[in-house]
């Protein structure tokens, strides 16, 4: 699979912590394309290809949604809900971003199949730690070569 | 013949005299004697019935002595029972509690002004009426008429809503206890207190409180953000312009980022506060021991920087408990021990833990400075560190401790002289059941 193939969705509404998040990766390397939506109902309309997002050129499926956990019109408690009930979705990483760490959160969480969370505000460190962790290192960086058969 | 005739007369007289004697005497004439006639067997009856006379009239005199003393009696008793009863029929009339009594059916056959003033109803309308009647239709009095109805002794209590004419709906808080009459059939009486106004003064300080709890997570959780980019942009800035920044702005930029890491900390430990207690928390077993050891190994940089001296008892028990909330608990308190160390003493902390029948027991004992026994009481209220400006803290982590302790029915608390030292104790109660 090619390394620039592996597109990141970022849901996030505040926009300072949109910017953070974007430079927080590129510094640390990470050259992977951002697709960043502001709401829980938009990253819902960017996943099933609806009005403007019905253009994989421009809006590619993400191999790796960062989700906010406070959002506006639809939170992301029920945007994770909806990726990991839906078959053709499911299958998608996801990371929940959380401004303090709050067990119960967390908890629920990963019981509606999250795949791992990062506390803001988003650092290449925290980032790549994270994906050590889902074994996923390989798509979202250029800093290290890709690795053969550590996918999960 | 003649003079027979003139004896049998004679004697007949005096026997009459004697007659009419003995019916003054029975009628009740005590002072009335017979004067003694000649020397005969006639003679000897008067004088008998003479000795007889006074002595009927000592016994009688007795008697009546006697009865009067019996009638005062009689009258002292029957005053101190009217007094008795009065006394009892006022308390229970003039008591600010409700007393009603009702048979085994929950006919009404007593009810006192208080109960009459709640219940809205006349004293001639309550007697008679059953009780049930001014039961409200929820379950609430299901216990205490099974209590009145089933065959049932000794006394008990009772929360049940009554409905009552001009007060609506009553919460009465009752103590109930089984009498038997005279005729040995079942009565009881009951002792109520309206307690509908602390019912609601309670609701409401739960409503206020769970107000100043949202209000606090809404308002630490909107800080939160802003705080975050704060911190995130303090970094991008020292990043992008650490060439060009000189003593004077590192100076500066080091106190900003310092401001902005403790702001987030006190948010953090805001969210914290209000979290306790909310939604479950899973409970583990867990190795008191390893886990203080863990606690240790995190702080170990500061440890070795300040040469405190750690010992941490071997023999501690386990326990179950949220693992995060006892790690806070813990946590808090050893940071407490690390950072108030005194100069000139070599600084020595103790933690140990031991388990009665009830209770699991441990301290947190460091020889620091001490805390004076003015702020015992309130150390354990939010950021009540900042009275004292000369350590730094964000003066919410006892609050934290106390509430996890609390929330799970323990106690923590301290004993500490300025100077001395500090022992804090916290006591977890062992779960009942499993």
């Amino acid at each position: 699979m090619m390394v620039n193939a592996c597109t990141i969705l970022l849901v996030e509404d505040n926009p300072d912590h949109v910017l953070l998040t974007l430079e927080g990766l590129k510094r640390g390397g990470v050259i992977n394309v951002v697709k960043v939506v502001n709401d829980g109902q938009e990253a819902l309309d960017y996943l099933y290809r609806r009005d403007k997002f019905d253009d994989d050129e421009a809006y590619p499926m993400p191999a790796l949604i960062l989700l906010d956990i406070k959002l506006p019109k639809k939170s992301g408690m029920e945007v994770l809900k909806v990726i990991k009930e839906d078959e053709n979705l499911k299958n998608i990483p996801v990371i929940m971003l959380t401004t303090s760490k709050n067990e119960e959160e967390i908890a629920r969480s990963y019981s509606y199949g999250a795949n791992s969370y990062i506390t803001k505000p988003v650092t290449f460190k925290e980032f790549t730690a994270t994906m050590k962790e889902m074994q996923f290192y390989w798509c979202v960086t250029n800093t290290l070569p890709p690795q053969t058969g550590t996918r999960a | 013949m003649l003079v027979s005739l003139l004896l049998v007369e004679r004697l007949t007289n005096r026997i009459i005299l004697l007659k009419e004697g003995a019916e003054k005497v029975s009628a009740g004439d005590y002072s009335f004697k017979l004067a003694p006639k000649g020397n005969d067997e006639i003679d000897d009856l008067t004088k008998t019935f003479n000795k007889m006379t006074v002595e009927l009239k000592t016994m009688r005199a007795e008697l009546e002595n006697q009865n009067i003393q019996l009638e005062k009696k009689v009258d002292e008793r029957t005053k101190e029972l009217i007094a008795a009863k009065e006394f009892s029929e006022s308390v229970i009339s003039t008591a600010a509690s409700l007393v009603v009594g009702v048979d085994k059916e929950g006919d009404i056959f007593l009810a006192n002004s208080a109960f009459i003033d709640i219940i809205g109803y006349s004293n001639d309308e309550l007697v008679g009426s059953n009780l049930f009647g001014y039961f409200d239709h929820d379950a609430s009095g299901d216990s205490f008429r099974g209590f009145i109805l089933d065959d049932n002794i000794g006394a008990a209590h009772f929360d049940c809503v009554l409905r009552t004419k001009k007060h609506g709906r009553r919460t009465i808080s009752w103590e109930a206890a089984v009498i038997t009459d005279e005729e040995g059939e079942k009565l009881v009486i009951s002792i109520g207190q309206d307690i509908t106004e602390r019912i609601r003064l309670q609701e409401n300080l739960r409503e206020r409180r769970k107000e100043i709890e949202t209000f606090l997570y809404s308002v630490s959780h909107d800080l939160k953000n802003p705080t975050i980019s704060l911190i995130g942009l303090l970094d991008m800035f020292e990043q992008d312009s650490l060439k060009d920044i000189d003593d004077n702005g590192r100076f500066y930029l080091d106190r900003i980022k310092a401001n902005a890491g403790t702001i987030n900390e006190l948010l953090s430990g805001l969210l914290e506060v209000s979290r306790i207690g909310k939604g479950k928390e899973t409970k583990t077993l867990i190795d008191t021991h390893d886990l203080i050891n863990n606690i240790i190994k995190e702080n170990e940089l500061l440890i070795r920087e300040k040469k405190i001296d750690v010992h941490v008892d071997n023999n501690m028990p386990a326990i179950r408990f949220s693992k995060i909330r006892l790690y806070q608990v813990f946590s808090n308190l050893i940071k407490n021990a690390i950072k108030f160390t005194q100069l000139n003493v070599e600084p020595e902390i103790r933690i140990g833990g031991d388990e009665t029948e009830t209770e699991y027991l441990f301290y947190i004992f460091d020889n620091g400075i001490g805390i004076d026994e003015e702020y015992h009481a309130t150390i354990f209220e939010m950021f009540s560190r900042l009275m004292e400006k000369e350590v730094e803290g964000t003066g919410i982590g006892l609050t934290i401790v106390q509430r996890i302790i609390k929330d799970n029915g323990g106690r923590v608390w301290l004993k500490s002289r300025k100077g001395e030292g500090t022992t804090f104790y916290v006591a977890l109660p062992k779960e009942v059941d499993i």
